[in-house]
């Protein structure tokens, strides 16, 4: 049998042989299957465009594809604010593509819409999902453009980014501005101060001092214009009379030091004289320039942004006994819904019918769940196997779901608000540094103004330039980048910016189980057999019955690979509650409960938190597995090693089975917390604390999205759901919990190698300071004391590479 | 030594043209989306795209 035939080839969706909407489909001559119609055309699509390259290069799957429900006018209304003329024909339009997973999909939607003649320009962000399009509007409608996009598989929302991230994004780019042309204009002024350093004629001298005038003109006013921006503000703040703040900026003897040096120059041209600070300027704004942009590129590093959970747009409606397919849209409350296949559209209560729902996406458990009439079912929620007429409740923006991604975009807003006025460490030392620099340096030049008035400019110019914290300020976001850049080849994706100078305070871990501690998968732990029949073949007699089945009991047998058994799917039948049947040669095989599988199941060992699956035949017991979800390989020396440092590890679960405290009880773990709702969850993290401080959450399901938002520190793994690991700051690629460990001993270094940068760089600061105070010290070896004392403070952030082998 | 007034207007001119072309560059985009140019190495073009 073709392997593709267990994937759906678009979106890698298991299929099931006795799945009820598998469709085959000829594409390039070649016969694959598909999970949907959806599926089916988005492939046919892609390969009739000649851009089947795409699934070549993909890394990720792709979401299932769902149809527009939309009217075109409900359309044009819909994406109003996103829409613009740029001239008489050409309109262009911001989207935001929820499913670009990779650099192919940027590509794939890129080369779909250019192919189309009405379009100009299509551009693909892979990292903030944003797709900006130009193209003829009367030749082709917004429906249509967006028709062609699902027709490859992509829905597509109005580009609608928190201004946060706007400001952000629009600050990084000015900043990068800033420093390109600071580092080109540096480079000329340099190369005409040459002429001074060799000795030019005095004529020549002149035309040097006017064209380094010149070329400076625009470092000051445009490169420099955040610093004197900065300290105009702070100075506004403390004349403020209302409110005056007295935390002055480290900008002001910036500013003053820049103004100075630049009034001086322009005085010493006008005379001929040969005090000239143009290259001192520029290497000092460049410099300084540069510290700002990796230290707010290290802090503001762009989230990703968020998505709301995918509910399907259509339900089947009954109307009069008689089903319509409809969107959730018009949907009106207490319409009867029919759930036969699929995710669950609505909230609501079971009329009639029964069914098995697997309800991972709310509390993280994979095991279905029975629901009969007067039980309630949950949108986003997965129907396995069964049929339910539910009375709808809630949906679309209303539905439990939506609510609970609603609170965890909150709790993120909060999170990042925090942190981002969590004041830099640097901000605080200018606080007391600032006014003992301004007081030095009017004291000096005043000194100098009564004894010897030709030196009180250069010490004034000293002072104030060796004193500039460009070592300090580069401390933290060199180390923090080394760090991060270190991590990442580890395969530790770090996406929030306070984890590194958090982590090490951190005493308290909270895991979630199943999916985190746990393999998040059905495995057979221990088979007994109670034949002649070796437990080999017991397994592979199970896998063969279970090879066509989607329930997540089925994945723990689909391992065993030779199966000498092949039922037919039409020999096989799965019994709602009871397990599964097979048939062959007129022998009945049975796999699931004991009392329905054996006539007079015999009395087993009970192995703690595992579940007992009989297999028989014609009613006679052949075997008995014990399936479990283990633990990962290395949990147990993680936690163990977690522990012996002092750490507090706690368990936080959604299940409710014994088996929380038995993994509990096998890691050592003093504390668990099973049956947690994701609001219990978080009450949780909040009273830890209470108690003892930051906390740090470790988790994986769409459940835990809220309680990963609330943590100080969230960490998901790379199978974790998209949820998850949009709530984490830092993401385990490779699904490795001792990475943990990793995380902490790096974040250990990074602390100390930042308190080392910041003791250095204070110590010289002050030690200069004097120096320059008595005129020992001229401007321009000032500023190359403080490029030599950043290059250190860089070099020492360096040392967070490991030696390359 | 005379030819620096020459020189410097020349060496001028082209710090002018530098800086003009790194801020069109950064306006432009470029400096956007590092990812995806840093992949674009390997998306072959069709000669041929099939039009619509």
């Amino acid at each position: 049998m073709n392997t593709e035939t267990t994937h759906c080839f678009h979106c890698q969706e298991l299929l099931a042989r006795d799945y009820p909407q598998r469709y085959s489909s000829v594409i390039n001559n070649t016969s694959r299957f598909f999970c949907c119609p959806a599926c089916a055309a988005v492939a046919d699509t892609i390969y009739n465009l000649g851009l089947e390259q795409y699934y070549r290069q993909r890394d990720e799957k792709p979401q299932r594809p769902t149809p527009i429900t939309l009217s075109a006018t409900e359309l044009e209304a819909q994406y109003q604010s996103v829409l613009r003329a740029i001239d008489e024909n050409i309109s262009e339009i911001q989207l935001f593509i929820p499913d670009i997973h990779c650099t192919s999909c940027c590509w794939l939607i890129e080369k779909r819409l250019l192919q189309l003649a009405a379009v100009r320009e299509a551009h693909a962000q892979f990292h903030s999902h944003k797709l900006t399009v130009r193209w003829h509007k009367t030749s082709l409608s917004l429906h249509d453009l967006l028709q062609s996009l699902q027709n490859i598989g992509y829905r597509a929302a109005p580009w609608l980014p928190s201004t946060q991230q706007e400001t952000i994004q629009s600050q990084q780019k000015k900043m990068l501005q800033r420093l390109g042309v600071a580092g080109i204009l540096a480079m000329q002024i340099h190369m005409v101060a040459m002429g001074s350093y060799f000795g030019a004629e005095a004529n020549i001298q002149r035309w040097l001092d006017v064209v380094a005038l010149l070329l400076s003109l625009p470092l000051w006013f445009y490169c420099a214009d955040i610093f004197f921006s900065n300290a105009k503000r702070s100075l506004s703040n403390l004349l403020n009379r209302k409110q005056p703040s007295f935390a002055l900026s480290m900008d002001i003897p910036i500013a003053l030091a820049i103004v100075a040096a630049a009034i001086a120059s322009i005085i010493a041209v006008i005379k001929g004289t040969d005090d000239v600070y143009f290259d001192s300027i520029a290497m000092f704004v460049f410099l300084l320039l540069g510290a700002r942009f990796l230290e707010t590129q290290a802090r503001n590093r762009l989230t990703e942004f968020a998505q709301e959970p995918t509910l399907p747009q259509t339900c089947v409606r009954l109307r009069d006994e008689k089903p319509e397919t409809i969107s959730t849209h018009s949907l009106q409350m207490r319409d009867c819904v029919l759930i036969n296949n699929g995710i669950v559209p609505v909230d609501g209560t079971v009329l009639s019918g029964s069914a098995a729902i697997e309800q991972a996406i709310i509390t993280g458990e994979f095991l279905p769940v029975q629901k009969q009439a007067g039980d309630t079912v949950i949108a986003g929620t997965t129907l396995i196997s069964g049929e339910l007429i539910v009375q709808a409740e809630h949906w679309g923006a209303d539905s439990h779901i939506a609510h609970l991604h609603q609170r965890m975009e909150q709790a993120l807003s909060n999170k990042q608000y925090r942190h981002a006025t969590a004041r830099l460490l640097y901000e605080k030392v200018a606080q007391f540094f600032t006014p003992i620099v301004l007081t030095l340096a009017s004291g000096s030049a005043l000194f100098w103004w009564w004894t010897d008035a030709a030196r009180a400019l250069p010490s004034l110019l000293a002072v104030l330039v060796a004193s500039c914290p460009c070592a300090l300020t580069l401390a933290l976001p060199t180390a923090l980048t080394a760090a991060t850049l270190q991590l990442r080849r580890h395969g530790i994706l770090i996406t929030g910016s306070h984890v590194l100078q958090m982590l090490p305070s951190i005493a308290q871990f909270v895991f979630d189980k199943t999916g985190t501690l746990t393999q998040g998968r059905m495995h057979v732990i221990h088979t007994q057999t109670f034949s002649h029949f070796s437990a080999e073949d017991c397994l592979a007699l199970a896998g063969a019955m279970e090879h066509y089945s989607l329930h997540p009991i089925a994945s723990a047998f689909r391992t065993t690979l030779k199966t000498p058994i092949v039922f037919a799917a039409q020999d096989i039948t799965s019994l709602l509650h009871c397990g599964i049947e097979a048939k062959q040669h007129d022998d009945i095989y049975r796999l699931g409960k004991p009392t329905w599988a054996c006539d007079n199941p015999q009395q087993q060992s009970v192995i703690d938190g595992a579940m007992p699956i009989y297999l028989s035949k014609n009613g006679t017991a052949l075997a008995v597995f014990f399936l479990g979800d283990p633990l990962r390989a290395t949990a147990l020396h993680s936690i163990q090693q977690l522990q012996s440092s002092g750490i507090h590890c706690t368990i936080a679960s959604g299940d409710h089975s014994a088996a929380v405290q038995t993994i509990a009880n096998t890691l050592s773990m003093s504390a668990a917390h099973r049956n947690c709702t994701p609001e219990q969850k978080v009450s949780l993290i909040e009273n830890l604390r209470q108690q003892h401080g930051a906390v740090l959450m470790v988790g994986d399901g769409i459940n835990d999205g809220p309680v990963l938002a609330h943590a100080d520190i969230s960490v998901a793994l790379a199978d974790a759901s998209q949820t998850a690991q949009l709530a984490a700051d830092v993401i385990l690629l490779n699904n490795r919990l001792d990475d943990l460990l990793v995380l902490r001993s790096v974040a250990l270094r990074t602390q100390k190698i930042v308190q080392q940068s910041l003791i250095w760089a204070l110590l010289y600061n002050l030690s200069i300071l004097p120096l320059a105070a008595i005129g020992w010290l001229a401007p321009v070896h000032a500023a190359i004391g403080m490029a030599l004392s950043s290059l250190l403070v860089t070099l020492n952030a360096l040392r967070l590479f490991p030696r390359q082998r | 030594m005379a030819s620096f007034y020459l020189i410097i207007p020349v060496a001028i001119i082209f710090c002018i043209i530098a800086v003009s072309a790194w801020l069109w560059a950064s306006r432009s985009g470029q400096y956007d989306d590092l990812d995806r140019e840093a992949r674009r190495i390997f998306e072959d073009d069709d000669k041929n795209p099939p039009q619509i």
